[in-house]
């Protein structure tokens, strides 16, 4: 059983959640997602016959085992979890239909009994020696996106913004990044099928505040900037989910719905008020204005967008690219900043272009490479030189699993780049690696302090 | 040719003329958000239409469309996206009957458009048109690709069920892991560098020209130089073992590949897309998957149309990892993959797109320390304050949207509100500035922004007064409402006739005095309201203004049915222009009601003006006066103690009356005041 198996099978029962809170039984949407989310569920136990998930403290444990990319990347369904007091799952093989029908609408409420006795049982067992705990730099990425998800919601339904909550967790993003800037940027690669708007903010807020901290701001100034990132498409809240994730070509209607966000977004910060919202507000608004003055939206007096949200845009599109969409997959890193090259002096400011490569290097961190001798590699760190890179060893030359090691790389021994999920790898899932320890270890406090330019 | 041809009386449409057509619609399609409506579209159809009874079949090739009944011109680069979109959506076949609408082809052009995986995944395109019942365009779709790959998996592929077994196929697949098949004639060849013209003829004899056998021998003689210390019969060992020992030392470990690659192209091209199919189904293995990356793209683009749909698929993945996508058909990236004899051939290439991408990033302005100022001043304090008024303007600017503009106002005004609540009044003049004083403002824009405002100072009037009854920033506070306008100075009225607290009108009178200095004419215009007590307050605005042209305004009030107003009115004119106005208090004396006389007195009383004493004279000698009246004028000219004044009184003591009661009660009350000393 891997972290995979737990994420297949919580992928197909946040889908089957949706289409039985959506359709009658004999609609194909459900029969499909039903289909699909048993044959993950039974894919848990196949092997060991039995599977036992445990949620505590925003982390869900397989047999003892922290889960830290699953503890992430399914915030909002354990939460759902909790909030139907399910703190452990207990799955036997083989799975029943009727078990599993029962959990999905437990969990949504057509139920007011869990599944009883049968082959999913809930809260049945107690998981002990829960010692493993997400890193402080997941709590802090995990805060922030349920800060985000949680204004998010208020936008929505009040109609009102509080960014406090959200700058707190800006705060909290930056120190982790100041002290954890490598396992940031690879964190950074986490992302959500159904709550991408989110995590995505939260992820351009990581790279910007390490382009940030590049550049030589000060805290307070990363902080500032780093808060416009995480605001910069809270707009789009007020789109309708639908439009936001369409498969295909968007309508004109639609382009022109999702094209509003970025006022949406500004009025939206501007009425909240407090600290650091003229920025916050400014980005939102101008971070798909192009470098050449063309984009959206059209203000017919604009002279130039402010520097800051030029930042924001060149992270914004990277993050965008690199993140798989419901229409289309990802790009690799690699790919992106050939995008970005593309774009750089029309779309996008030539020096941030040049500054932000310099940052990720040629092969960003998250980027997996295939190596001339065949082995696969997950860069997680280079250096300003471009020929350096700093790798862990995944995969052997056939394929197999290796115990993760770390090495220097030349762009010698490059043979390619492939996208991570076609070889069936998370990169932010290394941060957790015990052996990997000390790759990402917290610097020492002296030292995060004399990164930041005095104020 | 033309593009329809005479059959009797009906014009038929030619294929090329209706594959033209699909290829202008389909362009269309990917260029524009509303294809329908665009012209070459719109042609697209009414070419289409042409066909009425006809069906024109077209064959969908591998980028490539054929049509049994005619030679296709295939130069338009749209014609080969629609045919490779059609192939990647395993379109076999494309038939065209009767006249297409346009909706029918946007319903196809949807499909077309989307990923391939999720339109097969629900079951191809031939169903999606049925389900929106399409019947002018048929659709004949491949056979099955089994489960496609999981885009959201990340596990490796799952199994791709094989749809119809291949007998031959298998003969070859009995190769794999069997190296002992391995021929030792075409292994001698090999290890002695024999031509590849010589390799394969030996696998063609050996097989007895069997293309599956072919298949099998070359994929089990592969696998033997490859894993020649695997191989499991004593006899072959020895023998094998010898000859490698001999080729090494003759070659020094130099790969045998060369001599596969170039014998598999001489092969039967049927066997070569038997060997294809199972090195791409083991491509997981080391030396399969070295096999295949020493093909260039363009050999394999041949070979991909004789693959099986697994195969295919397989094919795929394969290319989509060589060109670091997650996207494209083998069609469309087979062209773009260079030849590498060996894994040399990858790492250059890998290095020299390095190398151009740092040359672009080298040429890349960078302007260092700048970049970090120019961001500092930005993020500064006091310039993120001008950042946040910027904001709004541009919000007033780009904000097109009605709904949305009216949303936007409030937004502002309540911004306004927090500034004002918090005493920043000068804040609130900037913030207010940025959303008003925007030369683009069409008149209904105006007036909605004004309306907002107005809105504003109705439901915060307390707020208002609060600041104005301050005294410190009262006057940045009726500068900051003046700016609102007009409609803001008519809501402020209206609150001034609705409020019952008679301080807060108090200071409502306060401030629209203030703010009809620019904004006079709802004040002015609100003394024709037809409630008293409004019209009495705001005469008393027009007293603060001291107005004279305000003042004139207020004559028509001196017969307003209620004293208070008339006797309002008469200390504002007063105030503005006694002079003008002295005719109306002399009038106002004789005014029944005490109040207005009453009134008249005071203000003649506290005048400083030299003409009263001569006025009150007149009144006094010419005016219907009451005895109270009298003696109170009397007293203003004793009290006044001006020459003419004195000499008024003196007058008026010593006149000589006959049968005039009048002037005998002036004469006494004179003597009266006067006291004795004046008989």
């Amino acid at each position: 059983m891997s972290e995979q198996a737990v994420q297949t099978y919580f992928r197909g029962l946040k889908s089957s959640i949706a289409q039985t809170s959506l359709y009658p039984s004999h609609h194909p949407g459900y029969v499909d997602a039903i289909a699909a989310g048993l044959a993950a569920a039974r894919a848990l136990v196949v092997e060991g016959g039995s599977a036992r998930i445990a949620i505590k403290d925003d982390a869900c444990y397989l047999d003892d085992e922290l889960l830290p990319h699953a503890s992430l990347a399914f915030a909002s369904l354990l939460g759902m979890f909790l909030d139907r007091g399910v703190e452990s799952m207990s799955l036997f093989g083989p799975i029943l239909e009727d078990d599993y029908t029962g959990f999905v609408e437990f969990l949504i409420g057509l139920r007011s009994d869990p599944p009883d006795g049968g082959s999913i049982r809930l809260n049945e067992e107690t998981l002990n020696g829960l010692d493993q705990s997400v890193s402080e730099l997941q709590k802090s990425y995990l805060s922030a996106v349920g800060s985000l998800r949680r204004a998010g919601q208020r936008l929505a339904g009040a109609g009102s913004l509080e960014l406090s909550p959200v700058m707190d967790a800006v705060d909290g993003l930056v120190d982790q990044s100041l002290s954890s800037g490598a396992a940031s940027l690879l964190l950074s690669t986490i992302s959500s099928h159904d709550e991408y708007t989110f995590y995505h903010s939260v992820n351009t807020c990581l790279i910007v505040v390490a382009l940030a901290r590049l550049v030589g701001l000060t805290r307070d100034e990363v902080v500032a900037i780093g808060a416009g990132a995480v605001l910069h498409d809270v707009g789009k809240v007020a789109i309708a989910h639908r439009t936001l994730n369409h498969p295909g070509r968007l309508s004109s209607d639609q382009w022109q719905e999702i094209s509003m966000h970025p006022q949406e977004g500004a009025q939206a910060i501007l009425a909240a008020g407090g600290s650091g919202h003229e920025i916050a507000a400014a980005v939102a608004l101008e971070h798909h204005v192009r470098y050449d003055g063309l984009g959206y939206p059209h203000v017919p007096s604009r002279k130039e967008p402010h520097l800051f949200s030029s930042m924001v845009s060149v992270v914004d599109v990277y993050d965008a690219l690199t993140s798989r969409r419901p229409y289309r997959r990802s790009h690799t890193p690699n790919r992106a900043l050939q995008l970005l090259l593309q774009g750089a002096g029309t779309a996008f400011d030539p020096e941030l272009v040049k500054l932000f490569i310099q940052m990720m290097g040629i092969f960003p961190p998250g980027s997996v490479l295939r190596l001339t001798n065949g082995e696969i590699v997950v860069v997680v760190e280079h250096g300003l030189d471009v020929p350096s890179l700093k790798g862990v060893i995944l995969r052997d030359a056939d394929g197999r699993d290796v115990e993760p090691t770390v090495l220097s790389i030349s762009v010698d021994e490059v043979a390619d780049q492939v996208s991570a999920e076609s070889v069936g790898l998370e990169p932010a899932a290394l941060i957790n690696d015990p052996a990997l320890a000390g790759l990402f270890a917290v610097l020492p406090s002296s030292r995060r302090e004399g990164e930041l330019a005095a104020g | 040719m033309s593009e329809g041809q005479s059959t009797g009386e009906l014009t038929a449409l030619t294929p090329n003329a209706a594959l033209r057509a699909l290829s202008m619609a389909w362009s269309a399609y990917e260029l524009y958000p509303n294809p329908q409506q665009q012209p070459t579209f719109v042609a697209a159809v009414e070419t289409l239409a042409k066909a009425r009874d006809q069906i024109i079949t077209f064959e969908i090739g591998a980028g490539r469309i054929t049509c049994v009944d005619a030679d296709l011109d295939l130069h338009q680069g749209s014609t080969g996206r629609l045919a490779l979109r059609l192939f990647v959506h395993d379109v076999e076949r494309l038939e065209v009957i009767g006249s297409p609408s346009a909706d029918d082809l946007h319903a196809l052009f949807s499909e077309l458009a989307l990923d391939e995986e999720r339109v097969a995944a629900n079951g191809g395109i031939a169903v999606a048109l049925h389900a929106v019942g399409v019947g002018s365009i048929d659709i004949v779709q491949r056979g099955s690709m089994g489960r496609l790959i999981d885009p959201w998996s990340f596990g490796p592929v799952d199994s791709i069920d094989e749809t119809v077994a291949d007998p031959g196929l298998e003969v070859a697949r009995g190769a794999i892991g069997s190296p002992e098949a391995a021929d030792p004639e075409v292994l001698s060849l090999v290890y002695e560098e024999a031509s590849a013209e010589a390799v394969a003829a030996a696998i063609t004899t050996s097989a007895a020209g069997d293309v599956d056998k072919i298949a099998a021998v070359f994929i089990s003689s592969y696998e033997m130089i490859h894993r020649i210390s695997e191989v499991p019969e004593p006899g072959h060992k020895s023998h094998l073992e010898r000859m490698l020992a001999a080729y090494q030392r003759t070659h020094a470990g130099r790969s045998p590949l060369a001599t596969f690659v170039e014998a598999f192209f001489l092969l039967p091209r049927a066997a070569q897309a038997r060997i294809l199919e199972l090195f791409l189904e083991h491509s997981d293995r080391v030396e399969y998957r070295l096999l295949i990356d020493q093909f260039a793209g363009i050999d394999l683009i041949e070979l991909a149309q004789l693959l099986s749909p697994a195969g295919y698929e397989r094919l795929t993945v394969y290319i989509r990892e060589v060109m670091d996508t997650t996207e494209g058909a083998p069609e469309e990236l087979l062209p773009l993959v260079r030849s590498a004899h060996d894994v040399e051939g990858l790492r250059i290439g890998v290095s020299e797109h390095v190398a151009e991408m740092l040359a672009a990033i080298e040429s890349l302005p960078s302007t260092g320390s700048e970049l970090r100022e120019l961001l500092r001043d930005e993020l500064r304090p006091g310039r993120a304050r001008t950042t946040g008024l910027e904001v709004v303007r541009d919000l007033f600017e780009c904000e097109t949207r009605s709904d949305r503009f009216d949303r936007l106002v409030k937004s502002w005004t309540d911004t306004l509100v927090m500034l004002i609540r918090d005493g920043r009044i000068a804040q609130a003049a900037r913030v207010l500035r940025q959303g008003k004083d925007i030369p683009e403002h069409s008149p209904v824009r105006m007036r909605a922004i004004e309306e907002g405002l107005a809105a504003l100072t109705a439901t915060q009037h307390l707020l208002l007064v609060e600041f104005y009854r301050d005294g410190e920033q009262r006057e940045a506070l009726v500068d900051l409402l003046s700016s609102f306008g007009v409609p803001t100075v008519e809501r402020l009225i209206e609150r001034l006739a609705l409020e019952e607290d008679p301080s807060v009108r108090r200071s409502l009178v306060g401030l629209l005095a203030g703010l009809g200095r620019t904004h006079p004419q709802p004040i002015l215009d609100g003394l024709s309201d037809e409630r008293w007590y409004l019209v009495r307050n705001l005469v008393a605005v027009v007293t603060k203004l001291q107005s004279r042209e305000a003042a004139r305004r207020l004559e028509g009030l001196l017969v307003h049915p209620d004293d208070r107003v008339v006797s309002e009115s008469l200390r504002a004119m007063a105030v503005a222009d006694l002079e003008r106005s002295s005719h109306h208090i002399i009038s106002a004396l004789e005014h029944p009601v005490s109040r207005v006389h009453e009134t008249a007195l005071i203000v003649l009383r506290t005048s400083a003006s030299d003409a009263i004493d001569a006025e009150i004279h007149l009144a006094l000698l010419q005016r219907n006066l009451t005895h109270e009246v009298v003696r109170r004028l009397v007293e203003t000219l004793r009290d006044r103690d001006t020459v003419e004044g004195r000499n008024a009184l003196a007058s008026l003591a010593s006149m000589r009356i006959r049968f005039r009661r009048r002037r005998r009660l002036v004469r006494r009350v004179v003597r009266e005041v006067l006291g004795a000393n004046h008989e």
